[in-house]
């Protein structure tokens, strides 16, 4: 959970996150809500530090199959990946299949209340799998 | 301003043996010391790269992308 009500931090957050991740090797998808979203992580990731080197890509676009961070708008992405971004209001499908998945939201209404209808769904399946769910406030 | 932007042929003429060779190297030379000097032509220079490497970085990728591919395919 981030402070304020603006999408650009969730995306900017999104984009330290993907980074931190591809840090530790762990390939990451990005679960966008459309294609403009999607275009503007992808430019998002290149510009990241000058000195860093995010490779990936558009799913739907050649080589999409070998990027290792993959930014789509399909709430299955066909294989699984170490983490799983999710920046839209729906439900990823499957979502246990990946390592982990992470959810970003802000504290506008439009954000928060799907994002709470969703929290209910993950502790279902964390239930059924025995697996951790965790949430974090950040500044 | 824009003239006293460094470019790479006033780096490689500085080895140039000619006699009005090297005295046009020395022009280029303290052309390139003035401009990096200025301020405001290095804040030009900085936006000029962090405008250009998203730009290189995203065609890197895809040229190697297509190298690998390429290598898997043979």
């Amino acid at each position: 959970m981030i402070s304020g009500i603006d999408n650009l931090a969730r995306l900017q957050f999104a984009c330290k996150l993907t980074n931190k991740a591809w840090s530790l090797n762990n390939s990451v998808y990005l679960f966008a809500k459309d294609q403009q979203q999607s275009e503007q992580l992808d430019d998002m990731l290149w510009e990241q530090e000058a000195s860093g080197f995010l490779p990936h890509g558009l799913k739907n676009q050649e080589f999409d199959q070998q990027q290792p961070i993959l930014i789509g708008q399909d709430a299955n992405p066909g294989k699984s990946f170490d983490l799983f971004i999710n920046l839209t209001d729906n439900m990823p499908v499957e979502v246990e299949n990946n390592q982990r998945v992470a959810e970003i939201l802000h504290q506008a209404p439009d954000c928060l209340t799907p994002g709470r209808e969703r929290y209910k769904h993950y502790k279902v399946i964390c239930q059924n799998n025995d697996s951790e769910l965790n949430y974090h406030e950040l500044g | 301003m824009d003239n006293q932007i460094p470019m790479l042929t006033d780096i490689i003429e500085t080895g140039d043996s000619d006699k009005q060779g090297f005295h046009r190297s020395e022009i280029k030379a303290e052309t390139i010391a003035t401009a990096l000097t200025d301020d405001n032509l290095n804040h030009r220079i900085e936006h000029a790269i962090d405008a250009a490497l998203p730009v290189i970085k995203r065609q890197l990728h895809q040229q190697l992308l297509s190298a690998l591919s390429k290598e898997d395919n043979q």
